[in-house]
C-alpha cells in the first residue's frame, strides 16, 4: 500500500511564505511572554505549595466553596482549577510563595508547616458527607525553585551546543547552524502558543520542550542526510536549489509517516495519559508538527540561503581581485 | 542456515533470552506476590520466603508518582549559626535520618546525600506523611543503658513464657508455630513430662535462634520480626517497668539457613546517662587488635563524674549505646572510668568505628535541619497514574503496530515485532539497572517506540524507492539499509543527547524519561538494524523471492 505518490514540490520557493506563517505566530508567542512577565511557572520553578484533592461522596463540591475554603485557611486563592478525575472530582490549589507575590512563607513552603492540612480542615467542615482526600502535595522552599530554574536554563543551553557541535561536524558547519535556528525556531514557535495559552510551566514539560529539541534535530538530519546524497552524486549537474527540493521530496513519503505514527502514539497519550502527562503531550504534540515543518521550511531553505551569501561573497572577491590584477 | 546467519541468529535469541531471564523476578512479583496479604505472606515455608526476598530485590520497580509515597529533602538550618564542618554534620543527620527511616517498615527506603548541605529522603508506599514529618523533624536522643544479665534476660523470658502459655495456650502454638526444624533456640532444659514442641512450651523464647553478648536473635525474614514485636505488645503489661525490649541496629550472624538476623537487647529502663554530656567522639588504631580501630570519647565535666560512677559499678557488664530508641552499640565495660574520657573497642572495622563514632557526635551535637522540599502522592493517585500511563502506551502501541502492519504488510509485521522486543529488552535493561518506573518513564519508553517505527520507515522507504528503480530484492535490501543508516544512527544519537541532558540535569521522575528514552533509541538501533535485517536475509535466502511484501 502506498499513499504517498512521488512529488516534485518546490519548497524552495515558497520559503518566503513559510517565513511569515512563523513569524506569524511566533511574534505574538513572544509578545505573550513579554505581557505576562515570563512563564506560567508551576510549583518546581516558582516554590511554594501545590496540593491536588480529591473529592467523593454525594454533595458536589462547587470551586467557589474550594476558594472559600483556601480564604479561611488564610490563603490566597487566585490559582485553583477544576481537573478531570475518574470517580469524584479533583482540584488543583496553586499557593505562591510570599517571594511570587503569594501568601506562603518560605517555612510554609518547605513542608514544615501544613497547609494542605489546614485546607483540607475547612473543606472538611464544609462537607463532613464526603471523603475529601489529598491525591498529592508538592511544597518547594524557595531556593530550590530558584536552582531548578538555573538548571533548566543550563540544560536547554547544553543540549543546543552539543546538539550544534555534532551536526557541524557530521555536516558542515552551515548546517549545525541551520539546523539549530531551526530547532530554536520550533521551541520558540510552541513556547509562544504555550504562553498565550498560559499553561504551566513543569519539569515534565520542559522535559517535552527538551525532547521536542532532539526530535526536531532529528527530523531535519534525516532530511539533511538525504541532501547529502544527493549532493555528493549530482553537485556537478544541477542548481543548489534544485538539489535540496529533491531532497526534501524525497524525504517527504518517511517524514509524513514516522510523524503520523508519532501523533498517534501522542494523542494516546495526551488523551488517556491524565493530567500529569497532558501538558507534556500537548507540547510533543504541537512541537512535532512544527518540527516537520521546519526541517523543510526553515532549515533547508536557510542552508541554500547561507550557501548562496557565501558563493556570492567569493565571486566578489574573485572579481575583486581580477579588477586590482588588471589595474 | 551459513555461519554468519547462525551466529546472528544466536546473538538475537540471547538477548532474547536474558531480558527474559532478567524480567522473570518482574512478572513473579506483579503477578502473584503483590496480589498476596500479608497473612499470605506469613505462611510461606523458609526456603519459599527466601526466594520471595529475592524476587522483591530484583524485580522492577515503581516509582514514587505510581505507587504513592513521599519524597523529601531536608537541608542544614544555618539560621541559628554557620555550621562548621558540613561534611561531619550531614553524616550525623543523615545516620540519625537513617534510624527513625527504619521506623517506618518502609520496603525500600532511601536516605541519601544531596550535593553538600541537603539529604534526600524517600519513602514509598509510606499513607501518614504527618507523621514522618513531625518524627524526621525531631531532635536526636542519645542515652546510656544498662543491659541486662543473662541471669536476667533467662528469668524473665521463662515468665514472660508462661505468661503467653497460660493466655491461650492453642493460640499461642498456632501464632508461634511454622519456626522449622534446625531452627534451635539456645539449650532449655527439657523439664520431663512436657512435649517436645518448643513453639509450645516456650512460645515467646521460641521466637529467638541464639542469646549471645547480652542480645537475643531474629531471624530477619521480613515475618519473625513482626511476630515478636505483635507478642511484645501483647505482653506489654507481664513486662517489669524497670526492663525494655530494645531493637538494635546492629548485624547479627547468619542462622544456618543463611538469614541474618536482627538484635533485640533486654536493658535496664533507667538513663544512666544522656548523650548530651559527650563532647567529642573520635576514632583511632586499636593498639591491642592491629589493623582494627577504635573509637575516643571524650565527657565533659558532670559527665566524667556520672561516667565514672557507672563504669565502677559495671566492671565485666556491658553499657548500651542507644540513639533514638535504637542500641546503636553495647560494649563491655573493661574497667571503671574517671577521666571521662575512654575507648570503646569491640572489635570494630573502620567502618563500624567511624559509624559508632558519627552515632555519638549526633546525640552531642544534634544537627538542625529545615525541610527544603517535600513532595507526596497519595495511593489513589499513584495507581490511577499507573493505569492511565498503562492505557495509553497501549492505545498508542497498537495503533503503531496495525499502522505498520496496513502499510507495509509482512514487513510491517517484522517491524512490530522488532517493536515488541524492543520494549521487552528495555524493561530488562532498567530492572537491572535498579532504575524505577514513573509516569513520564512510560511516556518515554512509548515515545522511543515511536522513534523506532522511525528507524524502520527510513529503512523500508529506502527499500520501496530502489525496488522501484528496477534493483533486484536483495540489492533493493542491502541498498535500503545502507542508506538509512547513516541517517537512522545521526538522528537517533541527537535525541540521545538531549536525553544526557536531560538525565544530568533532571531529578526523580524526569531522570526516568531520561533513561527509559535513551535505553529504548539504542535498543531500537539494535533491532531495526541487526534484527529486521537478519530476518530479511534469511528470507531471501532460503527461497527465491519474487517479490517482497513491504
Amino acid at each position: 500500500m502506498q499513499l504517498i505518490p512521488e512529488t516534485n514540490f518546490d519548497f524552495m520557493r515558497r520559503r518566503k511564505i513559510a517565513f511569515l506563517v512563523s513569524l506569524l505566530i511566533i511574534i505574538p508567542g513572544l509578545i505573550s511572554i513579554l505581557v505576562r512577565g515570563g512563564l506560567n511557572l508551576g510549583v518546581e520553578f516558582a516554590g511554594g505549595v501545590q496540593i491536588e484533592l480529591g473529592v467523593r461522596g454525594d454533595t458536589p463540591v462547587e470551586i467557589a466553596m474550594v476558594r472559600q475554603a483556601v480564604a479561611d485557611a488564610g490563603f490566597d486563592n487566585r490559582n485553583i482549577q477544576r481537573a478531570g478525575g475518574s470517580g469524584g472530582e479533583v482540584f488543583l490549589i496553586h499557593l505562591l510563595s510570599e517571594a511570587q507575590g503569594g501568601t506562603v512563607t518560605g517555612e510554609e513552603a518547605s513542608g514544615s508547616e501544613t497547609v494542605a492540612e489546614r485546607i483540607l480542615q475547612k473543606l472538611r467542615e464544609r462537607y463532613p458527607g464526603d471523603t475529601i482526600e489529598l491525591r498529592r502535595v508538592e511544597s518547594i522552599g524557595p531556593k530550590i525553585g530558584s536552582e531548578l530554574r538555573g538548571a533548566a536554563l543550563k540544560a536547554a543551553l547544553f543540549s543546543i551546543l552539543l546538539v550544534m557541535a555534532y551536526v557541524a561536524w557530521r555536516f558542515e558547519f552551515r548546517f549545525g547552524v541551520a539546523t539549530i535556528i531551526a530547532a530554536s525556531h520550533d521551541v520558540l514557535f510552541v513556547l509562544g502558543l504555550f504562553s498565550l495559552l498560559n499553561k504551566e510551566m513543569t519539569l515534565a514539560v520542559l522535559a517535552a520542550f527538551l525532547t521536542l529539541v532532539g526530535y526536531s534535530v532529528n527530523d531535519t538530519i534525516v532530511v539533511f542526510d538525504r541532501i547529502r546524497e544527493e549532493l555528493k552524486l549530482k553537485q556537478k549537474r544541477e542548481s543548489y536549489e534544485a538539489i535540496f527540493n529533491s531532497g526534501i521530496n524525497k524525504t517527504l513519503g518517511r517524514t509524513l509517516l514516522t510523524g503520523v505514527t508519532t501523533l498517534m502514539v501522542l494523542a494516546a497519550i495526551y488523551l488517556y495519559g491524565g493530567d500529569v502527562l497532558r501538558d507534556f503531550a500537548w507540547v510533543l504534540l504541537v512541537g512535532i508538527l512544527v518540527g516537520t515543518y521546519s526541517s523543510f521550511f526553515v532549515a533547508a531553505p536557510l542552508v541554500v540561503e547561507l550557501h548562496k551569501r557565501a558563493a556570492a561573497r567569493d565571486a566578489a572577491r574573485a572579481t575583486g581581485a581580477t579588477a586590482r590584477v588588471t589595474s | 542456515m551459513n555461519r554468519n546467519l547462525s551466529m546472528r541468529l544466536a546473538v538475537i535469541l540471547a538477548v532474547l533470552g536474558l531480558s527474559a531471564y532478567l524480567l522473570y523476578p518482574t512478572y513473579k512479583y506483579f503477578g502473584d506476590y503483590r496480589k498476596r496479604t500479608p497473612e499470605q505472606l506469613n505462611q510461606l515455608t523458609e526456603s519459599q520466603r527466601k526466594s520471595y526476598q529475592s524476587t522483591l530485590e530484583k524485580s522492577l520497580k515503581l516509582g514514587l508518582d505510581l505507587q504513592g509515597g513521599m519524597h523529601l529533602v531536608m537541608e542544614l538550618d544555618e539560621s541559628k549559626g554557620k555550621v562548621q564542618n558540613k561534611g561531619d554534620a550531614i553524616d550525623r543527620a543523615m545516620e540519625v535520618l537513617n534510624t527513625r527511616v527504619d521506623k517506618f517498615g518502609v520496603t525500600e527506603p532511601t536516605v541519601a546525600r544531596q550535593g553538600d548541605s541537603r539529604i534526600l529522603v524517600q519513602l514509598p508506599g509510606i499513607d501518614d506523611p504527618e507523621r514522618v514529618r513531625k518524627l524526621i523533624g525531631e531532635v536526636a536522643q542519645l542515652k546510656f543503658k544498662k543491659v541486662r544479665e543473662p541471669q536476667e534476660v533467662m528469668d524473665l523470658l521463662q515468665s514472660l513464657d508462661a505468661k503467653l502459655k497460660a493466655k491461650q495456650p492453642e493460640k499461642a502454638a498456632a501464632d508461634t508455630s511454622a519456626t522449622t526444624p534446625g531452627d534451635t533456640l539456645f539449650p532449655f532444659e527439657q523439664k520431663p513430662g512436657e512435649s517436645s514442641d518448643p513453639a509450645v512450651e516456650n512460645p515467646f523464647t521460641s521466637q529467638f535462634v541464639a542469646f549471645q553478648f547480652g542480645a537475643l536473635y531474629v531471624p530477619d525474614d521480613g515475618i519473625r520480626v513482626q511476630r515478636v514485636e505483635r507478642l511484645l505488645e501483647e505482653l506489654k503489661r507481664e513486662i517489669p517497668g524497670d526492663y525494655e525490649f530494645t531493637w538494635s541496629s546492629e548485624e547479627g550472624p547468619r542462622t544456618a539457613d543463611g538469614l541474618p538476623t536482627k538484635a533485640l537487647y533486654v536493658l535496664n529502663s533507667r538513663v544512666e546517662m544522656a548523650g548530651d554530656r559527650l563532647e567529642d567522639a573520635r576514632i583511632g588504631p586499636d593498639p591491642d587488635q592491629p589493623g582494627r580501630m577504635l573509637v575516643n570519647f571524650r565527657l565533659d565535666r558532670r559527665g566524667a563524674r556520672q561516667f565514672g560512677r557507672i563504669t565502677e559499678e559495671m566492671v565485666g557488664k556491658q553499657l548500651a549505646i542507644v540513639l533514638d530508641d535504637v542500641v546503636k552499640s553495647a560494649p563491655s565495660i573493661k574497667g571503671k572510668i574517671p577521666s571521662g574520657e575512654g575507648v570503646i573497642t569491640g572489635n570494630f572495622t573502620d567502618k563500624e568505628a567511624a559509624d559508632l563514632g558519627i552515632v555519638l557526635r549526633a546525640g552531642a551535637l544534634p544537627v538542625d535541619l529545615k525541610f527544603a522540599e517535600e513532595r507526596t502522592v497519595g495511593p489513589t493517585l499513584g495507581s490511577d497514574s499507573l493505569r492511565r500511563g498503562l492505557t495509553a502506551s497501549l492505545v498508542g502501541l497498537g495503533l503503531s503496530v496495525l499502522f505498520l502492519v496496513v502499510y507495509y504488510q509482512l514487513s510491517g509485521l517484522l517491524a512490530a515485532f522488532a517493536l515488541s522486543m524492543n520494549l521487552v529488552v528495555v524493561l530488562a535493561a532498567m530492572s537491572v539497572m535498579r532504575a524505577s518506573l514513573s509516569l513520564p518513564g512510560i511516556a518515554g519508553m512509548v515515545l522511543s517506540v515511536a522513534m523506532a517505527v522511525d528507524s524502520n520507515v527510513l529503512i523500508f522507504e529506502r527499500i520501496r524507492e530502489e525496488l522501484r528503480k528496477k534493483k533486484t530484492i536483495g540489492a533493493s535490501i542491502e541498498a535500503g539499509y545502507k542508506n538509512a543508516f547513516s541517517a537512522i544512527i545521526d538522528s537517533n544519537l541527537t535525541t540521545v543527547f538531549a536525553a544526557i541532558v536531560l538525565f544530568y540535569y533532571g531529578t526523580g521522575p524526569v531522570r526516568g524519561f531520561a533513561v527509559t528514552l535513551m535505553t529504548g533509541i539504542v535498543a531500537s538501533m539494535f533491532t531495526a538494524l541487526f534484527v529486521t535485517r537478519f530476518v530479511y536475509d534469511l528470507v531471501t535466502r532460503k527461497r527465491h523471492l519474487t517479490k517482497l511484501s513491504i
